[in-house]
């Protein structure tokens, strides 16, 4: 199962041709559809809902501890209403405080770990079996270790460079803010302090596109931390607003379910049996979904990536 | 959803006007009488002229007092209330008292105010100086915002007296309610004010503690404002002259029946207007502040029919909401006769009903303050915790489950919040005392406002829907334009709703009354003879105040038999026989006794163990899922 990881041919990474990983060899470009990897997809899910699930057990055993002896379950928290939720907050402030203690340690440990499946399934689009026949789990997952290190880096590099771009934006939204008020007045010195720092966010936006040009770069050309990151620029620059678009329109769709079951939520959330089972299998398909559309969206890059390095 | 509801509320009122007198209804329980007072006592007329200087942030008033002694005993001695002077410096009680809650900050700026000049005007045209003799504070007291006023000769009962007054105020930086902040300026507890002077011939006067408002006798006000042209104003009651004259706006709002006058001017001032139930109602919001003003007329409207429906109708013609901007929300969530102010970012999402709610407030306070006017000092429960119980009943007749907020599927109500809150303190200290005798200024907001809030919605839940609004129905329209105190309001529950009621009333009022109902043991096992099952149920009412409960046997296939308890007695136990076996009990399964200081044990199963949080789980695991997508890389 290790034999492709130590079998991958580290790139020459001035050529910009797609490498073989192994025993695996890139895909044609146009080929690279995350509608093709459903279990890749449904991987990535699992993975995420298995820490959320990690992470969110402590808040749960303290509410099955709580009304583990009511008849009802633990139907009451959930009425609407939410009295017994507000006395549940209340009287068991401290254990609420180290369960979500806990569950920002869980996600914060996920967040990480969590370059792993996102290699993983960008290899299984990027590449095939010397047969052509899609790449399996165990092999995908030998990929992305063989990744790990260049997407760390790029990770820790543009997680300090994207915070920067924050705080300015923040700063540019508040010095407009600031210098509005006296002839626009609070709020709409306020909204135009919105506005300009969501412009000043753009930045922040776009390098979070290059990154993922460059996670692509690094799966699909086998390039270490700093050509990756070149080769996402170079990328970038070819079609800056097609790219940022690409991206955007699927975030914009990735929101809509999540509000639609919030709809539906306000009802279902405080019945059990066959509606808690509905819900639950609700949620999951929408969370499925914005896994599925982050794919379609890496899917992208690898293509792209891969066209800028042709021309 | 607006229409029905103003079809009803209107209905309602109709109804109030057209039946005729009824103090007793066929059942022979009281009900609200209809023939509503309709005005005050005259006892104290303020006639002000006041021009504001909105470059020094000041205003200069003279103007004519004229009292009338309304007691059964000569005075002479006059008190005055000068709020403003509690920022005046640091040496202010209310400064000095740094118990926590609004108006906590230091203040950005002192304010103050001066009395130039005070004369008693006599019969003859000669005239007395006041000033000279007044004492604005006591030996050993540095506090200057309870002035004790010496008269040259008695005044008797049913006497009436003139003072002539010149005063300055200097505006803080608004701080507890009052002040400006650039060239917005919200005006309250602004003129030299005259306590109250109880029938006993006693002065109700007190200085401006940290936690207190305000007393004070009805009458009429007069009041002339000036300010700059480009300035709107706002002001209680109605205005009956206006013009512009040398670059100034002059406005003389007159407006009787009313113990306050308060007042904002502004040059950035938008406006909505609309007449509700007859009302012209006036919104004043920053510009930016569009959608907050439309849902707080949205609230006016449902609120304004409904409470005049339920506590006597609103007897004046204008009612102004003014919605400060944030950076001046200090002076946001008060209020004055007609006039309150409202509270919330220009931002608030829908789902958060914080302008809904505090819009729904304050008007409620223009019955329980304004029309019902009790010592807010010395009992804030009266106004504020009265008043809170009407805001939560309002608004969960209006928005249902998700009357303060309505968030992704979860629905949060004001009457739950209140619930919460108030059991936070209910053990620590008694709710009826004076504003200044709690010990912190959350403790006072816990008890004052939202144990008193839960203990009437207790009632209401426990006694049936209309059992409460009967009692304040006949409360607010007795005391219309009265001064009661505590005892009259637990007489009329007395009387509506009988003495146990009244009694536990009292017990949660003054004597920290609390209540914790308990599932302690639930039993099973096979009948020694014949078929089926046996068991038994243990429930038990711990603490002072009783109510009735029902209680649920829930069997193992999840069927269920309801039993009730008429909560006498420190426990009681149910037996159960049956074809299934028994699995738990839950004691108050609809929530009704939301003052209940432990909801985690109100139930109990045959099985041994914890149990499973199967809706908890799901929900979070998604939330987490999301969260996890929105960081992760």
């Amino acid at each position: 199962m290790i034999e492709g990881i130590l079998a991958i041919d580290h790139a020459d990474e001035t050529s910009g041709v797609p490498k073989p990983l192994g025993y695996l060899v890139p895909r044609q470009g146009a080929k690279i559809r995350a509608r093709l990897h459903p279990w890749a997809i449904a991987g990535v899910w699992a993975w995420q809902a298995a820490w959320s699930l990690l992470a969110a057990y402590p808040a749960a055993a303290l509410v099955g501890a709580a009304y583990g002896n009511d008849p009802r379950g633990d139907l009451p928290l959930w009425e609407p209403g939410a009295h017994a939720l507000l006395d549940l907050l209340r009287t068991d402030i401290h254990g609420v405080g180290a369960a979500g203690a806990g569950a920002a340690i869980v996600l914060v440990a996920a967040s990480l770990a969590g370059l792993l499946p996102l290699a993983g399934l960008m290899t299984a689009m990027a590449h095939a079996t010397h047969g052509g026949r899609r790449v399996g789990a165990s092999r995908a997952i030998g990929g992305a270790i063989g990744s790990a290190r260049a997407l760390a880096g790029l990770f820790i590099a543009v997680s300090l460079a994207e915070g920067l771009a924050v705080a300015v934006a923040v700063g540019v939204g508040e010095v407009t803010e600031g210098s509005a008020h006296a002839w626009l007045g609070e709020a709409r010195a306020q909204m135009l302090g919105i506005a300009f720092g969501i412009v000043a966010i753009v930045p922040a936006l776009a390098l979070g596109v290059v990154h993922d040009l460059a996670r692509a770069a690094v799966v699909r050309l086998q390039l270490g931390t700093l050509p990756a990151w070149v080769a996402g620029v170079r990328a970038f620059r070819r079609s800056p607003s097609r790219l940022v678009w690409s991206w955007t329109w699927r975030g914009i769709v990735g929101v809509v379910p999540v509000g639609l079951v919030a709809l539906v939520a306000g009802r279902l959330a405080w019945r059990g049996g066959v509606a808690l089972l509905a819900l639950a299998a609700l949620h999951q398909a929408v969370a499925l979904l914005r896994v599925a559309l982050r794919a379609s969206w890496l899917a992208r890059a690898l293509r792209t990536v891969e066209l800028t390095n042709e021309g | 959803m607006r229409t029905p509801w103003r079809a009803f509320a209107i209905a309602a009122v109709s109804l109030t006007v057209t039946t005729a007198r009824a103090d007793r209804s066929a059942s022979g329980a009281p009900q609200p009488p209809n023939d509503l007072r309709q005005h005050a006592e005259d006892v104290v007329d303020y006639t002000l002229t006041a021009s504001l200087d909105t470059a020094t942030h000041s205003v200069h008033a003279t103007g004519a007092i004229r009292w009338r002694n309304t007691s059964s005993k000569a005075v002479r001695e006059l008190w005055l209330h000068l709020y403003l002077n509690a920022f005046k410096d640091d040496d202010s009680d209310f400064l000095r008292e740094q118990v926590g809650g609004r108006g906590s900050s230091l203040p950005e700026g002192y304010g103050r105010t001066e009395i130039r000049s005070l004369t008693l005007q006599n019969a003859d045209g000669s005239a007395d100086d006041l000033l000279a003799t007044m004492e604005t504070k006591r030996p050993g007291e540095k506090d200057e915002t309870d002035a004790r006023v010496p008269l040259p000769r008695e005044v008797g009962p049913g006497e009436s007296i003139q003072m002539d007054v010149a005063f300055d105020d200097k505006l803080p930086i608004v701080v507890e309610r009052t002040g400006y902040r650039n060239s917005f300026h919200m005006i309250g507890q602004w003129f030299p004010k005259v306590a109250r002077l109880e029938p006993d011939g006693t002065w109700a006067h007190f200085p401006f503690h940290h936690l207190s408002e305000f007393y004070a006798d009805f009458g009429t006000y007069d009041v002339t404002l000036d300010v700059p042209e480009s300035f709107t104003i706002g002001a209680t009651g109605p205005a009956v002259e206006t013009h512009v004259m040398g670059g100034r706006r002059v406005e003389r709002h007159v407006q009787g029946d009313i113990h306050d006058f308060a007042w904002t001017a502004w040059d950035r001032w938008q406006s909505r207007h609309d007449a509700v139930d007859g009302v012209a109602v006036t919104v004043l919001f920053p510009p930016g502040f569009g959608d907050i003003a439309d849902r707080e007329l949205e609230a006016v409207r449902f609120a304004l029919p409904d409470d005049s429906a339920r506590y006597g109708r609103y007897p004046y013609v204008t009612l102004t909401v003014v919605h400060p901007p944030q950076e001046a929300a200090e002076a946001g969530g008060m209020e004055y006769p007609t006039l309150i102010t409202g509270d919330g970012p220009w931002l608030t999402p829908r789902g958060v009903l914080e302008p809904e709610i505090v819009a729904v407030h304050e008007l409620g306070h223009q019955w329980f303050y304004g029309l019902v006017a009790t010592n807010e000092s010395a009992w804030p429960f009266l106004d504020e915790g009265i008043n809170q119980y009407a805001e939560g009943d309002t608004m969960g007749r209006w928005r249902g489950a998700g009357s303060a907020a309505n968030l992704f599927g979860l629905r949060v109500s004001d009457a739950a919040i209140q619930a919460v809150a108030g059991n936070m303190a209910a053990r620590d200290e008694a709710v009826a005392q004076a504003a200044n005798a709690f010990s912190t200024g959350a403790n006072y907001g816990r008890l004052v406002y939202s144990r008193t809030a839960s203990v009437l919605e207790t009632m209401r839940r426990v006694y049936g829907d209309d059992t409460v609004a009967r009692a304040l129905g006949v409360y607010t329209r007795r005391f219309r334009f009265e001064h009661p105190g505590p005892e009259q309001l637990i007489e009329v529950f007395d009387e509506v709703l009988g003495p146990a009621v009244a009694a536990t009333l009292r017990s949660a009022l003054f004597d920290k009354g609390w209540v914790d109902f308990a599932v302690d043991r639930v039993r099973s096992e096979r009948a020694e003879h014949g078929a089926g099952y046996e068991g038994s149920v243990v429930v038990r009412r711990r603490g002072t105040l009783l109510f009735p409960v029902d209680v649920d046997l829930v069997m193992a296939d999840g069927s269920r038999r309801r039993e009730t308890w008429d909560g006498d007695g420190d426990w009681k136990r149910f037996e159960y026989r049956g074809r299934i076996p028994l699995a738990g009990a839950v004691v108050d399964p609809d929530d009704r006794v939301v003052i209940d200081s432990n909801l985690e044990n109100n139930h109990g199963t045959t099985a041994e163990g914890g149990g499973r949080a199967r809706r908890t789980i799901e929900r979070l695991t998604y939330w987490l899922e999301l969260l996890l997508q929105t960081v992760s890389p």
